[in-house]
């Protein structure tokens, strides 16, 4: 009943954005920023440039599509799907380019990021340096499976119709995935 | 492990499991040591990789840049290239540079020889200017008149031959 409602609230605002609400169209955006970036962050390594472009991205492309946004599915799954095909990409593009670009021309410290303090900063990136090493370990599915389930939280259903796979896809994914990650990790996690 | 319980522990560790068969799982883990430590183990490696992954911070780029921020692909790449582009620019601009302000320096006989160069793009001209004095001026005096401007760029000259 509150999943009912909470939906229909938002196709309400989605049908005010389709007719030009800039309110609702900020609305929708503020809704669904941080739960993008996060996912973006894990998704493309730990990488917060890399996650902030990607997050980017998807929100353009929210915003140029929304037109054309039937709700065949939630705005979420639209999102993430959007989301999942941006960060695959930008893995894909030139890394090498980007390492050059910033050995040359620096990082530039970019404005959108605050740094925190430098201890802090530096033993996340280690433990985000450990995953990402265990994460490569596992297949591309088993990738998105872990990110979206265990990281995100979400639930198998929501998973598998952001897949287009079946919840039993998922689960076998699923399971050979934190197997995986259990023995490459399982001494850091027990800490 | 050796007991067969284990995927039932990774639905129950992510809230998968139906009532009944967690209840069942429960009971087990009860006297089963092996499932009890497995458990454990999940869970703590599931709340590790949900705590150590999450950003430091979220960009303080608030929602609405992300969409004013639509500068179309050549505007991105561009911004992303601007440094490079300008160094390219700088040193395609210097290499110009050198080659416009490179004179090279001629010694005393070379210079002679340059200058005996320009005076021979215009021997044609006065070969057909002595003709036409010691000939007959009537019918070359259009021709003359021309290249006698072409030769010293003086109209006088010319005007006073014809
Ligand atoms: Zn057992």
């Amino acid at each position: 009943m509150k999943g009912g409602c909470v939906k229909e609230a938002e196709a309400d605002l989605i049908r005010k954005a389709q007719k030009g609400d800039n309110n609702a169209r900020n609305e929708l955006v503020n809704r669904y920023y941080e739960k993008i970036y996060r996912a973006a962050f894990r998704l493309c390594g730990f990488d917060r440039e890399v996650a902030f472009e990607a997050t980017q991205e998807t929100f353009l492309k929210l915003m140029t599509r929304l037109d054309s946004f039937e709700g065949k599915c939630s705005l979420g799954t639209w999102l993430y799907r959007v989301l999942i095909n941006e960060c695959l990409q930008q893995r894909r593009k030139d890394k090498i380019f980007r390492k050059f670009l910033k050995a040359w021309f620096g990082n530039g410290s970019n404005k959108n990021f605050i740094e925190p303090s430098q201890v802090e900063n530096l033993a996340r990136k280690e433990e985000q340096c450990c995953i990402k090493k265990a994460m490569n370990k596992l297949s591309k599915q088993q990738r998105l499976v872990v990110t979206l389930k265990v990281m995100e939280g979400l639930t198998m259903k929501e998973v598998a119709e952001i897949l287009g796979i079946s919840e039993g896809a998922v689960k076998s994914h699923l399971f050979r995935g934190i197997r995986t990650l259990k023995e490459e990790l399982g001494s850091r996690s027990e800490l | 492990m050796r007991c067969p319980r284990c995927k039932d522990i990774y639905l129950s560790v992510l809230d998968e499991l139906d009532a009944g068969a967690e209840e069942e799982l429960k009971t087990h883990l009860e006297s089963c040591d092996e499932c009890k430590k497995e458990y454990s183990e999940v869970q703590g490696l599931v709340n590790y990789l949900r705590v150590k992954t999450l950003p430091d911070i979220i960009p303080a780029h608030g929602p609405q840049k992300a969409i004013k921020r639509d500068g179309g692909f050549f505007v991105r790449f561009f911004g992303v290239l601007k440094p490079a582009v300008a160094m390219i620019i700088l040193v395609l601009l210097f290499a110009v540079g050198l080659q416009l302000f490179h004179q090279p320096s001629l010694s005393p006989e070379e210079k002679e020889v340059v200058e005996n160069m320009e005076f021979l793009k215009d021997l044609d001209v006065l070969e057909k200017l002595v003709q036409i004095v010691d000939g007959t001026p009537g019918e070359h005096s259009s021709i003359c008149r021309k290249h006698f401007r072409m030769a010293w760029g003086d109209e006088i000259y010319s005007e006073f031959l014809s």
